[in-house]
């Protein structure tokens, strides 16, 4: 390739990078630039344009990508200031697929396929975010918002019902759960626990560990936000009763939790994904305190 | 001139160089000769920095642009009616960005 064939070689490859409107008129003008500067250094250096002195040119014009962002500014798909958002949120889903593939096995799920669509899914929230960012700055402005330790009071106490109907409830008296439910309407013997499974040690730890879960949002109630000592055993709670429910999982596949085949069936898939989500739980609050910000001087041996 | 200094210098032009460009374009000039022109004021700038800024200065408003075709091909740009007046507000804002500045480096500030 000669010097004016390299040239049209890095206009063209500029011009494909502008939109289709500016395309022509930048590619006419470069080539016109691009000579002239040609012109010039082949001039200082003594000799005709060639294949050395057009490369140096262009090296120093820099990569045609480049180049045509210089001339029409693309938005990014995810910006740069949301990359560590998008990771962890990303690392999320990794972390999620995995415990419930380990909880809730299934030979029907394929967790590749399931991270591809989860990754796509991000791609197109974090996209159409920065794209309403920029289209309406005011309606994405930031506002001031209370620390992870704030909890509204209607929220811990709705927490603190919630959680003593279900699971607690739930989970230590089914039978009666059901028959309190529908008002004695619907026969309770499908939800009949095993002898093994009612007196089992992993059940009555659970029923602790979940009346300590009410007890903790009880707490917060009164306090109006955790406490620190709250965070961690929140996440001790979350830890050991996700890991239960998972183990229970296992028990109902085994079919030793209800007395009846169809129950154990259904509560299987049901206890895989309520301890995911408790673990999940326990993980996010464990990183909620990893990455507790204390405002402090940085030591020396710290990044500045 | 070590690296750092180099990246400073460069930091120091990139905040005035719409200025700088607005400036040497009262009169009409293609990006070869307006790089020419910067570059024996005192101010050399990248030749893939100054010419997708005409552009951009083009599309913001602030030039017209025509081209001549008469012997080389060139588009030559000047300033329009709202160029003018953004030059004089830059101008007057840069002089009394010198002021402040000034003062600071001659120690008079508080």
């Amino acid at each position: 390739m000669n010097a004016h064939e390299i040239i049209e070689s890095y206009v063209r490859d500029v011009a494909r990078h502008l939109p289709r409107s500016k395309r022509n008129d930048v590619a006419f003008e470069l080539r016109a630039l691009l000579s002239d500067e040609l012109a010039a250094k082949s001039q200082a250096a003594g000799r005709a344009p060639d294949k050395g002195i057009v490369m140096e040119l262009l090296k120093g014009f820099g990569r045609p990508a480049d180049v045509a962002a210089r001339y029409h500014q693309r938005g990014a798909l995810i910006d740069s200031a949301d990359t560590h958002h998008f990771l962890i949120w990303s690392l999320s889903g990794a972390v999620t697929l995995s415990l419930l593939s380990a909880l809730s096995p299934s030979a029907e799920r394929d967790n590749g396929d399931e991270f591809l669509k989860w990754l796509g899914l991000l791609a197109i929230i974090f996209a159409v975010r920065g794209w309403w960012r920029r289209r309406s700055p005011k309606a994405m402005a930031w506002k001031p918002r209370r620390g992870h330790d704030w909890m509204p009071r209607g929220l811990a106490l709705l927490s603190m019902v919630a959680t003593a109907v279900f699971p607690l409830f739930v989970y230590a008296a089914p039978q009666t759960f059901v028959e309190t439910m529908f008002f004695g309407r619907v026969v309770s013997d499908g939800v009949v626990l095993t002898d093994s499974f009612a007196q089992s040690g992993e059940r009555i730890a659970g029923i602790i560990m979940l009346g300590m879960l009410v007890v903790m949002y009880a707490a917060v109630l009164v306090q109006g936000r955790y406490a620190p000592w709250s965070n961690w055993t929140f996440a001790a709670l979350h830890g050991g009763l996700g890991l239960l429910m998972g183990a229970h999982g296992g028990v109902a596949r085994a079919g030793q939790v209800f007395t009846t085949a169809k129950a154990n069936e259904v509560a299987a898939p049901i206890f895989g994904v309520l301890g995911t989500f408790l673990l999940m739980c326990a993980l996010y609050g464990v990183y909620q305190e990893w990455a507790r910000i204390n405002p402090a001087p940085a030591t020396d041996s710290q990044p500045k | 001139m070590g690296e750092r200094d180099n990246t400073g210098l460069a930091e120091l032009r990139r905040g005035v160089l719409v200025l700088a460009v607005l400036s040497r374009l009262r009169t009409p000039q293609y990006g070869y000769s307006l790089r020419q022109a910067l570059a024996e004021g005192g101010m050399p700038i990248e030749e893939g920095t100054l010419y997708p800024l005409l552009r951009r200065l083009e599309s913001q408003g602030l030039l017209a642009s025509e081209w001549n075709t008469e012997q080389s091909p060139r588009r030559y740009y000047r300033l329009n009616a709202e160029g003018e007046r953004m030059l004089a507000a830059l101008t007057e804002a840069w002089r009394e960005q010198v002021r402040v500045m000034n003062s600071f480096l001659e120690g008079r500030a508080q």
